[in-house]
């Protein structure tokens, strides 16, 4: 949710941990299907941004085995990752329909859905994913922005919450739970917490421009004008560092 | 604070049925001709905004009439002819002047102090000004009043700017676009797309003094609006922050948005605070496309409340007024934000059309992209309204039909019935006339005389309090007549100040 950027990279994150769990003789791996090995090199094509190249490939594959959960997965990660969100839908929800318990494709599905701004569909997915892969922060993660939608702010708080306590929880997860937990905390008008969170978001992850950006405003409410000058600095410095495209059009004050 | 005389006071009453707690309008034919765009399917930046109308009582007859902007067409007046059922009659010749055609936007109000309402018109070339020559015809008076502008104007907004008790008026000036040579195509969700607005120069937007007489004097300089040139689509003019004097907000397309603070001096000076004040971008720091501007109290303390419309893929924004200065983004507080987020909106509207005493939100929608389908773009290049129900602390979708390239709309009785109807204008097509089904059995309705932008307070006997604006709705390229109160006919008013 954060920037184009790090939901890529988030993606990526949460896929190889994801991937690793299905290839790594997990205990539960009887529940949990792995991805198959003669998929890596489509996953692969995927990462190098070669959609296309890995669409050909994987229908290649499901021409033969049309209920391929992986390949049917797969196919919705390469749009997903193209910010297709309708195709993505399609073939994440393909792939559940294949092996209900295939649990990346009802992560992505979530996203997908929540990108579509389909917050009932994309919560039922996210669900579905905690049913199966319990404690997993990047889905806890969405379900805390779906509750932020929803104004359910006491349920944001406890999925953010989670998320950051998750023991899977990466640097990178940690750091923009923090930072939506900070929203929370604008929502109630709790300037001094949101301050506090943002801070220590961004001292997690400094490449975060919006938490920048909304920490500059909650110190402009809070009347520490030179740290809002400094924020506002640094969100135009991680924002051209991570979104280099959106460079000239920078704010006129 | 100033005083102004209640002028009327009356209520309506009907035996039909009790208005439901749902919301729904009617298609009525109404004999409007359809809008013309500059080609059926847009080619290039220049044809995807379509154009705009002004809805207002040019004759004063008691009725709302309808001007027509046309890019491809001559522009088109109507006089409302509307008794059992919405009905519009063309009046066009009434209209004295030449060439009408490559209009984009409209502005209602009166520029010569005569008490009747004029219509400015922004274009891609020339911007007219149409005096309204007591009711009877319209007089090009550009070149006397100084106000031929000839960059991309998109929407303007007549208001009393420096407080002398004439109407001046802001123009927002889009880009400048070469039709002989078109930028390179651009790339969006995979899929080639004419290019645009980014990589083309933004204009500057241009600010004009009423001098009297209906003549007009370039100040965009010294009032202080000369700020960076910006992509402008629409603006606002209102006392954002309670002081008594008119500001003004400018939604620009992929930039910040400007605040511009009345200093209140004479003559004024307006600092832009959008950045500083936090209505420049949404809550992450974006800077999104700001088609349509929505204005209501939502959050009942007493200031303008912020609402805009934006590209697919992103989320419409609500900006609270705060009485600290502060616009803080609550979208999702209010469930605004992900609902929209396959949809590319325009013109917004907050009304209380189920009279049930807060208002809704009509917003029209419809994709750039003649290429948009929800499989390549996530957006559809025709899509539906979207229609929000004020509930309690949130806004409920009640869903909407149909595959529209809407852009413009504006709102009003249009059949003196008590309740708000719409007309929506597509980029190239149909104009549909929305009759409310509301069938107010009993309303009040206060007919207020302020001056555009005045801030109505509205008191009721149990302490409560409700503020709305006298304001020309804020249409993308579009205008309004300023709209009576209307109150639910059981409401016990105290009393109603304007300010």
């Amino acid at each position: 949710m954060y920037t184009k950027t790090q939901k890529t990279r988030s993606i990526k994150l949460t896929f190889l941990i994801l991937l690793g769990l299905f290839l790594g003789c997990q205990e539960d791996q009887a529940k949990t299907p792995t991805l198959a090995k003669e998929l890596s090199p489509h996953y692969e094509l995927i990462q190098k941004g070669q959609f296309g190249a890995a669409r050909v490939r994987i229908r290649q594959l499901l021409d033969q085995n049309p209920d391929t959960s992986g390949a049917l997965f797969l196919m919705g990660l390469s749009y997903q990752k193209e910010k297709q969100y309708a195709k993505a839908v399609d073939w994440f929800t393909k792939s559940t329909k294949a092996t209900s318990a295939y649990t990346p494709a009802w992560h992505f599905l979530g996203w997908s859905h929540f990108y579509l701004g389909q917050v009932p569909q994309s919560k039922q997915a996210f669900l579905r994913f905690l049913d199966l892969e319990a404690g997993e922060p990047d889905t806890l993660f969405g379900l805390g922005l779906v509750a932020l939608e929803e104004a359910k702010f006491r349920d944001a708080e406890m999925y953010f919450n989670s998320a950051i306590e998750s023991a899977q929880a990466t640097n990178e997860i940690q750091a923009k739970a923090k930072a939506r937990l900070a929203d929370v905390y604008v929502e109630r008008d709790d300037w001094l917490d949101a301050e506090r969170l943002y801070q220590m978001a961004l001292m997690q992850n400094p490449d975060m421009y919006e938490a920048w950006y909304r920490l500059a405003q909650v110190h402009r409410r809070l009347g520490n004008i030179a740290g809002a000058i400094k924020a506002d600095e640094q969100y135009k410095l991680a924002r051209n560092r991570v979104r280099p495209d959106l460079q000239g059009t920078e704010f006129p004050e | 604070m100033r005083r102004f005389l209640i002028l009327f006071c009356i209520t309506a009453c009907s035996t039909q049925e009790e208005p439901g707690n749902r919301i729904s309008f009617t298609e009525v034919d109404a004999e409007i001709d359809s809008a013309h765009s500059e080609k059926s399917d847009s080619e290039s930046i220049l044809e995807v905004n379509g154009s705009g109308m002004g809805l207002f009582d040019f004759d004063k007859d008691g009725d709302f009439d309808l001007f027509v902007a046309n890019a491809n067409a001559p522009c088109r007046l109507y006089e409302n002819i509307s008794q059992d059922t919405i009905k519009f009659r063309e009046v066009t010749e009434k209209i004295k002047c030449q060439q009408l055609v490559g209009a984009t936007g409209v502005a209602i109000g009166d520029a010569n102090g005569d008490d009747y309402d004029d219509i400015y018109i922004t274009s891609h070339g020339q911007n007219r000004l149409l005096l309204n020559m007591q009711g009877d015809w319209f007089e090009d008076v550009t070149k006397r009043a100084n106000v031929g502008d000839e960059r991309w104007g998109t929407s303007a907004r007549f208001g009393d700017l420096d407080g002398d008790g004439d109407n001046d008026l802001y123009v927002c000036n889009y880009l400048d676009f070469d039709q002989s040579n078109l930028p390179a195509k651009a790339s969006y969700k995979g899929e080639d797309v004419f290019g645009g607005p980014h990589g083309l120069p933004p204009q500057y937007d241009v600010v004009y003094e009423n001098i009297g007489d209906g003549i007009f004097k370039d100040v965009t300089e010294v009032w202080g609006f000369q700020n960076k040139p910006s992509f402008a689509l629409n603006a606002s003019i209102i006392d954002f922050n309670n002081d008594g004097h008119l500001d003004v907000f400018v939604g620009n397309d992929s930039m910040a948005n400007y605040l511009f603070l009345n200093d209140g001096n004479q003559p004024p000076y307006f600092v832009n605070t959008g950045v500083a004040s936090g209505v420049a971008a949404n809550g992450d720091g974006s800077m999104q496309a700001t088609m349509g501007i929505g204005i209501s109290d939502v959050s009942g303390n007493g200031r303008a409340d912020v609402f805009t419309t934006n590209f697919s893929s992103d989320t419409n924004t609500l900006h609270l007024n705060q009485v600290t200065g502060f616009f803080d983004d609550r979208t999702k507080r209010y469930g605004l934000g992900l609902p929209s987020r396959t949809y590319l909106g325009w013109t917004c509207g907050f009304h209380d059309f189920d009279l049930d005493g807060d208002d809704d939100l009509y917003i029209v929608n419809g994709h750039v992209y003649p290429n948009a389908t929800m499989s390549t773009m996530d957006s559809a290049h025709k899509q539906a309204p979207l229609l929000f129900e004020r509930e309690g602390e949130r806004f409920a979708q009640i869903k909407q039909l149909g595959e529209y390239e809407d852009r413009a709309a504006v709102f009003g009785d249009l059949d003196n019935d008590g309740d708000i109807d719409i007309i929506v204008a597509q980029r190239s097509g149909v104009i549909r006339i929305l009759r409310n089904n509301a069938d107010p059995p009993s309303v009040q309705r206060h007919i207020v005389e302020a001056p555009l932008g005045a801030r109505i307070v509205i008191k009721f006997t149990d302490g409560t309090s409700v503020t709305k604006w006298f304001t020309d709705g804020s249409g993308f390229q579009s205008s309004s007549e300023p709209l009576p109160i209307i109150l639910p006919a059981n409401a016990e008013l105290d009393a109603l100040t304007v300010y």
